[in-house]
């Protein structure tokens, strides 16, 4: 498992894309996030506002999930992958690791920043609250990153695979905008993994991976 | 380093209602070249594929030193192979895209320096791999097959895009890989590219292996007793040769092919009816002959005939 994380991160750090992905990330959201309050006053939950950048940073967040398995598709390095590293699950779950580890440590600086970014203008952004609603947006971006990762592994197709988890995202808010029964509005809210909060997008995460791992473990590369 | 066969039994698999391999079974031991020879569409990259654990056989086994593929820890320390040259990741360097490959299996950045120095890529390394030549990656393919120093080496037409001097350098270092009791096994569409180089082939068509010998033993099955006739008077030459028991085609417009007949009574029949000649010579077909004999019936796709009319 060591070599397979050691490789997987060599991979990550030697092509540039996901670095100019993390760094869109980090303004986007930081980016989002000032938008937000340099228009808001105190009367709203300022907490939530700061961190509204997370709506935005996601979409990256998903990109580089997604890419960090689907490109070595496209281009057959899965073969050359797979050929190195014949444990397909020691694999998948050294990519997961690599790019979770990532995300954690660029989002946390993202969020940090709208943080600061927030309290420059005037709005009250301290203490445990904060502290605990940015550890759980950082904790949502880890999530999508393993989802996208997940479904990658599912449909091996890149622009499908973006489409999917961009859609898995935000389609469901749209959606339920526009349904006006009150059960199914509130079923879309609960199971979206958007508005469900960290355990239903963890049972989302968890079961693409899942799914993924069964399926990679099975199919001819 | 120990010595590995790369060992192939009863190998088994369909796609759909394709039969890609049915039953392919061969060897390919250590200190040789074994050429892996047949048509496109035959079933070489599928053996390589299962070989590596990247598609799982219907039936059948293949084994490295013993052992499937999927057991090794560190794979490419018994078995260094080549697939598919262009499957590299554009914006990353040769180097890096060795040096990913070299931690996965344990081994350090030294190791990278001596195979792709070793391949004559050092030059290049530091530059995006998607800028490289097709030549320039299937050194670099080779550069990875070799990071582990494995005792068995197996390349899917390493020879595809290489230029003249590229091929020339790497038929020597198959053999000189050989020399150090390496078991090396080389797939190739062109029999041709084969020649000089491989010590025994494995012709397969359809799945399945057709001929399984020495390359010395294929050329003789395939030159039979045939005997080129030089001589200015074909048809005089062609009548005495019949009448002497002899089979007689024309091979141009001033040679013969005999069969059934030694170059010595040849020469004597001629002789004796007083026929000129000029030259006998004993055919020895080239590997690519030999090829076409055993491959007759087993391409899939080949053109019609073309009817010439005059």
């Amino acid at each position: 498992m060591r070599s397979a994380l050691i490789a997987e991160w060599t991979k990550q750090r030697t092509t540039p894309g996901a670095g100019w992905l993390l760094l869109i990330t980090v303004a986007s959201t930081v980016g989002l996030g000032a938008a937000v309050c340099a228009v808001a006053t105190d009367q709203y939950d300022t907490v939530r506002l700061a961190l509204s950048g997370v709506y935005l940073g996601q979409a990256p967040v998903a990109v580089l999930g997604v890419l960090a398995a689907s490109g070595e598709y496209s281009s057959g390095l899965i073969r050359v992958t797979v050929a190195a590293m014949p444990g397909r699950s020691v694999v998948l779950a050294a990519k997961a690791v690599v790019i979770a580890v990532e995300v954690a440590v660029v989002a946390s600086l993202a969020l940090l920043v709208s943080v600061l970014v927030a309290s420059q203008v005037g709005l009250s952004v301290a203490g445990e609250p904060v502290l605990r609603a940015g550890a759980g947006s950082a904790v949502y971006l880890v999530l999508v990153a393993l989802l996208s990762l997940g479904v990658a592994v599912v449909v091996r197709d890149s622009a499908a695979a973006i489409g999917a988890v961009l859609g898995l995202l935000y389609l469901p808010p749209i959606l339920t905008a526009m349904v006006t029964d009150p059960g199914l509005h509130r079923l879309l809210e609960r199971a979206a993994p958007i508005s469900g909060g960290l355990g239903v997008l963890t049972a989302w995460s968890g079961g693409f991976l899942v799914f993924g791992v069964l399926l990679f473990r099975s199919r001819d590369v | 380093m120990s010595d590995a066969t790369i060992e192939v039994a009863g190998l088994r698999k369909r796609y759909g209602s394709t039969t890609a391999l049915d039953g392919m079974t061969f060897d390919a031991v250590p200190g040789r070249v074994t050429g892996f020879v047949g048509p496109n569409g035959a079933g070489k990259s599928t053996t390589m594929r299962i070989i590596l654990g990247l598609h799982s056989a219907d039936a059948g086994q293949a084994r490295i030193g013993g052992r499937p593929y999927r057991s090794l820890r560190y794979p490419l320390r018994s078995l260094g192979a080549l697939l598919d040259a262009s499957a590299l990741h554009p914006a990353r360097s040769g180097r890096n895209h060795l040096l990913w490959l070299a931690q996965s299996q344990g081994l350090g950045r030294r190791r990278v320096d001596e195979v792709i120095e070793l391949v004559g890529l050092a030059a290049a390394g530091r530059r995006a791999a998607g800028g490289y030549s097709l030549g320039m990656r299937q050194r670099l393919g080779i550069a990875a097959a070799l990071l582990g120093d494995p005792p068995a080496i197996m390349l899917d037409e390493p020879f595809n895009g290489m230029d003249p001097e590229g091929i020339v350098w790497l038929r020597g270092f198959l053999r000189a890989l050989a020399g150090e009791r390496r078991a090396v096994l080389v797939s190739s569409h062109l029999m041709s590219e084969l020649q000089g180089m491989a010590d025994h082939v494995v012709v397969v068509g359809r799945g399945r292996v057709i001929a399984d010998s020495s390359v010395a033993d294929l050329i003789a099955a395939a030159s039979g007793d045939r005997v080129l006739v030089r001589t200015g008077a074909p048809r005089e030459a062609a009548a005495a040769l019949v009448a002497a028991g002899a089979e007689v085609t024309p091979a141009s417009q001033n040679r013969l092919g005999v069969r059934a007949m030694a170059a010595e009574r040849i020469a004597e029949v001629l002789a004796a009816g007083g026929v000129p000649f000029s030259e006998l010579a004993p055919h020895r077909a080239t590997l690519e002959e030999a090829y076409f004999d055993l491959t007759g019936d087993a391409v899939e796709y080949r053109a019609a005939p073309t009817e010439v009319t005059p």
